[in-house]
């Protein structure tokens, strides 16, 4: 993929290194792959200003519509346990080379910037790039009612039957891994918000906020998420740059 | 649709809606609606995460055991209607528009402000669920081996979590 990539689109010093990630997706591949000098065990972060603007000069090769879907089908029954990002970037990107990098790296930002599951937004968009907008919708059907349909089956198995006890305690281990799992990308995370100015402290008050005073969500993240706006709005962060 | 299944869709409209920065952050939220509604107990409501995680797809999938804990079937479907369609139509929407609003700050002034909101609403949805899933020292030894094995290694989640259940099962045969 590297000779396909125009030179200078992706603008590799203005990513930041250090051991944190893509907002809980792990991007190690992408850096070695791509030969960035990274500390060791380091991940590249960027914010969605940093992303490529070039998609407009890249043609996507040409891609027939069941071609897409039938990739976006199988990624949704392949790629267990969430981080769709990634599996994203290895199938349209390393694998089948439709995409630059810098388009999955635009798409993955894309995501974290909006509501809902990251993966619909930063897959939405690449097959946008590959397909418009009908095929975005489409693929993005097919990547979530297959796994819509396995949640089905396997909440029914779980909480339709009687079980035997060791299947409870079976489930209730499972369950305290995924809590374990859900803990590890938590921490993953924790170290991204201190690229926001005050963003630590915004941080801590919204655990202690929500979790700890149980207040409500909206009130929270509003509240919190205006503040951090206002301290990090566009003209404040280049002033402080400028300084 | 039923009042009871119009609740499940609303609820998980807001809650989708209100999901930036991949979705954990609302888990919280969503824990005390479906346990104050009385739809999933707090065994249930970790038990769906965990269904979530095992299940190929976003990850966010959770939501379907949980609207299955809610409504069975239709419960199910309209959980992952209430969350992944209004934010699948914004998510279209502005991709469509994206060529023009790619060039502003602000998409990431406020990406950026937002991600630290939705750490700390990450913490705070696991030390909800923590509190009723880790209650015993069982669980507490699983969790903390899970977490350190996805930490220094690169084991699939899959995998992790069905040792982390034969473990369960093993340390209640005991």
């Amino acid at each position: 993929m590297a000779q396909r990539e125009p030179p200078g689109q992706l603008v590799i010093s203005r990513v930041h290194l250090g051991p944190t990630a893509f907002g809980g997706e792990s991007v190690r591949p992408v850096c070695r792959e791509t030969r960035l000098a990274l500390p060791a065990g380091g991940q590249a972060q960027a914010s969605i200003a940093d992303a490529p603007r070039a998609h407009g000069r890249f043609a996507p090769p040409s891609v027939t519509l069941p071609q897409l879907l039938g990739v976006f089908f199988c990624l949704d029954c392949t790629s267990i346990g969430g981080r769709s990002a990634s599996y994203l970037l290895s199938e349209l990107v390393q694998r089948r080379g439709w995409l630059r990098r810098d388009d999955w790296l635009e798409g993955h930002l894309l995501g974290r910037v909006l509501p809902g599951p990251s993966g619909v937004g930063s897959g939405m968009f690449l097959a946008h790039l590959l397909g418009g907008p009908i095929a975005a919708a489409l693929a993005m059907t097919l990547y979530v009612v297959p796994g819509l349909l396995i949640g089905i089956v396997l909440s029914s198995l779980i909480y339709g039957f009687d079980r035997p006890l060791w299947v409870d305690s079976a489930i209730h281990g499972l369950s305290a891994s995924a809590l374990g799992l859900f803990l590890y990308q938590s921490l993953r995370n924790a170290s991204t918000s201190a690229k926001v100015r005050f963003g630590p402290v915004a941080a801590v008050a919204a655990f202690v906020a929500h979790g700890l005073l149980e207040l409500d969500l909206v009130l929270v993240m509003a509240s919190l998420g205006l503040v951090l706006v206002l301290l990090n709005r566009p003209a404040a962060h280049h002033e402080e740059q400028a300084r | 649709m039923s009042d009871g299944l119009l609740d499940v869709f609303l609820l998980f409209a807001k809650l989708g809606l209100l999901s930036f920065g991949g979705g954990t952050a609302i888990l919280a939220e969503m824990q005390r609606e479906a346990i104050g509604r009385g739809w999933l107990s707090h065994a249930q409501f970790i038990q769906a995460y965990a269904i979530g995680q095992m299940t190929p797809g976003p990850g966010t999938l959770f939501v379907v055991p949980m609207g299955y804990g809610a409504a069975g079937v239709p419960g199910a479907l309209a959980a992952a209607l209430g969350f992944f369609l209004p934010t699948g139509a914004i998510a279209l929407a502005t991709v469509c528009v994206w060529g023009r609003l790619r060039q502003s700050a602000w998409p990431a002034a406020i990406r950026d402000a937002l991600i630290p909101v939705a750490i700390g609403l990450s913490f705070a949805s696991f030390y909800t669920m923590g509190r009723a899933g880790l209650a015993d020292p069982g669980s507490l030894v699983i969790a903390s081996v899970s977490t350190l094995t996805f930490w220094r290694t690169r084991a699939p989640a899959p995998l992790v979590l069905i040792v982390g259940g034969v473990a369960g099962a093993l340390v209640a045969g005991r």
